[in-house]
């Protein structure tokens, strides 16, 4: 029998803290990593290695972490001169972001496709994200989604700290968890929503790279050797949350830019104390500038975390300190301090797994940092109905305070934040929904007991484009669907262009679609609720010509060249089906849409809606000012279609 | 000199010249129509030949009369200098010199000074060379085939051409075009130090130096405001970023203001040695991360998915080389924040003639540190102060974002009269410039500032907005109707547009 788990020594931070005697003891973590075969490389089902050397054109040998010594030593020893040691921790790090991911959506990950030659359809699965540890000479790391691959850099330290590293030593960004973490989640999440590299709102940049820090920054938190020794240290005041967030800030920032987006959780005065930020409503609207924009998201869920972790430690604290809230002089307990890592771990892995399941029920574009809230507590409501340390109350007052509202919702409490189920449809809606039902339910069945990775995928994109047998979802819609209001208003989407007024000749018949992420789920919730469910999104391309802020006609990207004015936008719909409902039944249409439906009135044409005016406003006269100069010199800008691509690359 | 003899200055005519993007720019003090003294501030465009700066030159030379008081070269960009180089010899023979003023970073004949220079010429030499290999690599066999299949392979092989394109550019404004031979600055600079004829020595200058009592410049004094020395804020262009300060009185400004420069690219020194190394990097110990025994064999490699060839498209080789772009932007930072900033100020008026060369953010920053009082015990002047009484304002790094500081800079110029002076030429421009200049923001405020007395030395093909529909021409047009009629009249009669040049004159 193979074994669960293979375990594997890495650092927690990276080496700069091995040479401090304060730090040395917790340095060195095992990542516990789910069993799987691998090759030298390490080259596994998710990732492969390849440690390759532009700069020296040569290819390290990679480790092989079946050896014998490797296998009873949990791998190699952390050791920066051992490019195999890089590999592995670069293996671990990423590996131990995987599977929190494929945990808390309850599904198997895949890799954004590669797009291929001959228009949208074409594509090629990508089995492997491939790492290179040892990629470049420069103080930088990126995803880059037009390889699949994660490049990592060494440089020469020029260090802030001159006592944390020495001037002029190499400097590895592969050993790094915070670094590695961060970069997987850029990839994990172009797996999940290619889209979120459009612009269309100032948040979208912001969020790609808010949510990989938070990701990297609540693993790193799941650590609970890394708490120990924090709380450990500590006098007085227990629940003094600068203790977590000063961590929080040290992670990550011996690599100089690195820890930049939570420098917004709080900063150190002049005496070297650390402080928390007060939250400023203000700069929600003011700053664009997407690091910056992400720093404001980080700082909430960080909030939110430690709301939730004081919550859960007042008992403790109630019984160390026989209710004084005096802790006595001299080293704490360590069962105390124990129990005050696990549950600081707790929260964290709690945190961790809310984030990341609200991903699914995000829509397919233009997230707004209100969506990704909303999305938060949906998900979680879903799947735990008793929320005894309020979770979803801390989030919420988190945003809050902040100044983060969801679009056009009443209030901000619990319920109205929640994404409602549509109901009471006619019966041509109700006849559409289970044209998509009875594909589904197909599709389930077909897919039920199948687990390798490439035969889902596979099997997916032959349900959506059909076959000899299968009629695809495609065909379903383009054929059988019928257009009605209720259905447009749901998803915001055009079904057909009688409203649009196409009289561009070559406007082709009917709107077209593209569906992504189809996907069957199964999750289990903290009180062991299982939510079973099926996703997929609809997502559309329109043109819309604007002049003068003012709206002026709809055209066909297909067929027409982009006119004076012209903006090429998308609308798009996350549906999420119920399947444990007695009946299936769509539970949510989280949309994003084109246009604003109108009741009934069949002469006039659809306006676009407000989301698509405020888009143009904002990339014609936003974005122009807040790209970098990098960004901008180097062509990366608004008009470039690979330039959001890149701009995940260089920034940093 | 006795009181009654002095000869104050009444107007300043000041000329610059359409090379091409970049500055060449003559000013002429006058005591009624008596020119009493004059002053050329660069000599340079981007790109340009001999035969195409020759003319620009020869009138300069005519129109100075073979002579100059004060040459004042500003930073070493050659969109400063090329001039130098390409007319050595019409300047040689031509031009004479009265004194020349630099930045203190250009005084090599000092030992600290020159081993920093010796260093950053490093950092040229390898982004030089850095922009050659990339350049060619991205136009290889190679790295087309590598795109094969990819969608919209040739939008993406256009991308990376001009990202090339744009690093080049930039390794052209910093270095020699024999990148492989780099020896010192760039030729113009070397000129303009050593060969043109000089009667004084060369000065100098560092902020908070304030020259009075020139001889043929009665009533003016002229207030350095950069390059800065203590460099704490050096890379501070973007007007942002949260920089610990660090204050060490101990050392020595100039010793403490060259390791900070230092250290600003210090993380740049693993690519730059790489680089520059002509041998297998691999089997040198210096530059090699890892020992010899960790590399796999060729048979490893060959089998490794890096060799695949259905997978070329991940392949890496030339992703490293992209770092030039960081490093370049770095370095072009740097250079300008180096620029000698003067300000030019008519005492009985108290109007002020600002010339801050390229200067960034961080430079604009620091002007606001100078403590005038150190120079000049009981002064209460601040550098505010002195920006409030700008009435005319070289408009620095040609209309760029980071050119002109914001809150700290063209806010606090608001004299009525303002009149703006931008070296921006679309039909002479580095490749990657055009997507940054000029900066409409930055554009605009100028034209309300000045009421549309903003003068750009070549409007065609500049647009006010990003859509391209509305000309910058007609823009201008439109903010000077803002002026009165008597306003529009003078500003109008103190302009002469030619082929060669455009000269404003301002009365001070």
């Amino acid at each position: 029998m193979k074994p669960r788990t293979r375990n594997l020594n890495g650092y927690a931070f990276d080496p700069s803290l091995s040479l401090l005697i304060d730090t040395v003891d917790i340095n060195t973590i095992t990542y516990p990593i789910p069993w799987e075969d691998l090759q030298p490389g390490p080259i596994g089902e998710y990732l492969e290695v390849v440690d390759y050397d532009p700069t020296t054109k040569q290819l390290y040998q990679p480790v092989d972490l079946n050896g014998q010594f490797e296998l009873v030593n949990n791998g190699l020893d952390p050791s920066e001169s051992n490019p195999q040691f890089h590999q592995q921790m670069v293996y671990a790090a990423a590996m131990l972001t995987i599977t929190n991911f494929e945990k808390a959506l309850g599904r198997q990950l895949f890799w954004s496709t590669r797009l291929l030659q001959g228009g949208d359809q074409y594509e090629q699965y990508v089995p492997r994200l491939r790492m290179y540890p040892h990629a470049f000479r420069d103080a930088n790391a990126y995803y880059s989604p037009e390889k699949k691959s994660i490049l990592f850099g060494y440089f020469s330290a020029s260090p802030h700290n001159v006592t944390l590293q020495m001037p002029g030593s190499l400097v590895f960004t592969c050993l790094s968890h915070d670094i590695i973490a961060h970069e997987t989640t850029h990839a994990i999440l172009d797996g999940l929503h290619r889209e979120y590299i459009q612009p269309t709102n100032p948040d979208v940049l912001a969020f790609h790279e808010a949510f990989a820090d938070i990701i990297a920054l609540f693993q790193h938190f799941t650590f609970p050797e890394v708490l120990k020794h924090q709380i450990s240290q500590t006098r007085g005041n227990l629940d003094d949350q600068n203790l977590l967030g000063q961590l929080a800030q040290q992670f990550g920032v011996a690599i100089g830019r690195y820890g930049s987006l939570r420098s917004a959780i709080g900063q150190y005065d002049e005496q070297g104390k650390w402080s928390p930020k007060k939250p400023d409503p203000s700069e929600y609207q003011e700053v664009i500038e997407p690091h910056h924009r992400g720093s404001i998201l980080v700082a909430a869920v960080f909030e939110a975390f430690l709301t939730i972790y004081k919550r859960r430690i007042k008992d403790l604290l109630r019984i160390a300190t026989s209710g004084t809230g005096i802790v006595p002089e001299g080293e704490l307990h360590p069962d105390l301090v124990n129990r005050l890592a696990g549950e600081a771990s707790k929260s964290a892995q709690h945190v961790l797994m809310m984030c990341i399941r609200a991903i699914d029920y995000c829509p397919p574009i233009d997230i707004t940092f209100g969506d990704f809230l909303r999305a938060i507590i949906t998900a979680d409501a879903d799947l735990a109905d008793d929320d005894k340390y309020h979770y979803r109350l801390a989030f919420i007052e988190a945003f809050r305070r902040r100044g983060i509202y969801p679009s056009g919702l009443k209030s901000l409490s619990e319920e109205s934040l929640r994404h409602s189920s549509p109901s009471h449809f006619s019966e041509a809606t109700n006849r559409n929904i289970g044209i998509l039902l009875d594909f589904l339910k197909q599709f389930r069945e077909r897919l039920l007991y199948e687990t390798e990775r490439e035969k889902i995928f596979n099997l997916t994109r032959m349900y959506i484009r059909g076959s000899a047998h299968i009629v695809g979802l495609h065909k379903r819609l383009s054929e059988k669907f019928q257009a009605t209001y209720e259905f447009e208003k749901l998803t915001g989407l055009a079904f057909n262009w009688s409203k649009f007024d196409m009289t561009t000749a070559s406007a082709r018949s009917n709107p077209s679609f593209e569906v992504q992420n189809l996907r069957v789920v199964s999750r289990a919730g903290p009180d062991g609720k299982h939510v079973n469910q099926i996703v997929f999104s609809l997502i559309q391309r329109m043109g819309v010509v604007i002049r003068d802020g003012k709206f002026v006609r709809y055209y066909d990207p297909r067929s027409e060249v982009k006119p004076q004015g012209g903006i090429e936008v998308q609308g798009g719909s996350t549906l999420i089906f119920d399947l444990d409902a007695e009946d299936m039944r769509l539970k949510y249409a989280i949309s994003k849409p084109l246009f604003e439906p109108l009741p009934s009135d069949s002469r006039k044409i659809r306006q676009p809606s407000s989301r698509i005016m405020k888009q143009h406003h904002f990339q014609k006269h936003e974005l122009p000012e807040s790209i970098s100069e990098f960004a901008q010199y180097f062509g990366i800008g608004c008009n470039n279609r690979f330039g959001h691509m890149f701009s995940l690359l260089h920034n940093h | 000199m006795p009181e009654d003899s002095k000869k104050p200055i009444t107007s300043v005519k000041i000329r610059m010249y359409k090379m091409g993007t970049g500055d060449c720019i003559s000013l002429k003090f006058l005591h009624g129509t008596e020119a009493t003294y004059s002053m050329l501030i660069d000599c340079g465009c981007i790109h340009g030949s001999q035969d195409r700066l020759s003319k620009f030159v020869k009138e300069l030379i005519r129109d100075l009369d073979g002579h100059v008081d004060a040459l004042v070269v500003t930073h070493e960009h050659q969109d400063h200098v090329l001039g130098f180089q390409r007319c050595e010899d019409l300047l040689v023979e031509g031009l004479s010199v009265g004194e020349m003023w630099m930045g203190w970073t250009e005084d090599d004949g000092k030992a600290k000074v020159k081993e920093w220079k010796t260093e950053y010429g490093q950092k040229k030499m390898a982004l030089a060379r850095a922009a050659e290999q990339l350049e060619s690599e991205v136009r290889s066999d190679r790295f087309a085939k590598q795109l094969d299949g990819t969608q919209a392979a040739d939008e993406l092989l256009a991308f990376y051409q001009n990202f090339a394109d744009a690093v080049r550019g930039f390794a052209a404004l910093h270095a020699n075009e024999e990148p492989e031979n780099y020896k010192g600055p760039l030729a113009g600079m070397r000129i303009a130090k050593q060969e043109l004829a000089r009667d004084h020595e060369n000065s100098y200058l560092k902020p908070g130096d304030i020259l009075y009592d020139i001889q043929g410049l009665d009533g003016v004094r002229i207030y350095v405001l950069g390059p800065l020395q203590t460099y704490e804020q050096v890379d501070k262009e973007s007007g942002e970023g949260d920089e610990a300060y660090r204050h060490n009185k101990k050392l020595d400004p100039d010793e403490f203001s060259l390791n900070e420069l230092r250290r600003r690219l210090q993380d740049s020194d693993l690519f730059t040695r790489t680089i520059n190394f002509s041998g297998d990097v691999a089997s040198d110990a210096a530059l090699s991360p890892f020992s010899p025994s960790s590399f796999a064999p060729r048979s490893v490699l060959k089998k490794s998915p890096y060799e695949k060839e259905d997978e070329a498209w991940r392949r890496i080789d030339a992703e490293w080389l992209q770092s030039s772009a960081s490093l370049a932007l770095r370095m072009n930072s740097l250079t300008n924040n180096l620029s000698l900033v003067l300000a030019i100020e008519f005492e009985e008026s108290g109007k002020i003639l600002l010339f801050p060369g390229d200067a960034e953010f961080g430079s604009w920053e620091s002007w606001h540190t100078i403590d005038w009082s150190r120079t000049e015990p009981g002064s209460e002047l601040t550098t505010e102060e002195i920006l409030n009484r700008v009435v005319f304002y070289k408009v620095a790094h040609h209309l760029s974002h980071n050119g002109t500081a914001r809150s700290i800079g063209l806010e606090m110029m608001n004299d009525p009269n303002l009149v703006a002076m931008a070296t921006l030429n679309y039909e002479v421009i580095s490749s990657g410039w055009t997507s940054t200049m000029p900066n409409r923001a930055i554009l605009k405020e100028l034209l309300e500032r000045t009421k549309g007395r903003t003068i750009i030395q070549n409007t065609d093909d500049l647009f006010f907005d990003l859509d391209l529909t509305i000309p910058v021409v007609d823009k201008i047009e439109e903010y000077q109707e803002e002026m009165t009629d008597d306003e529009r009249q003078l500003y109008t009669d103190s302009v002469v547009d030619d082929d060669l040049y455009v000269e404003v004159t301002i009365n001070v």
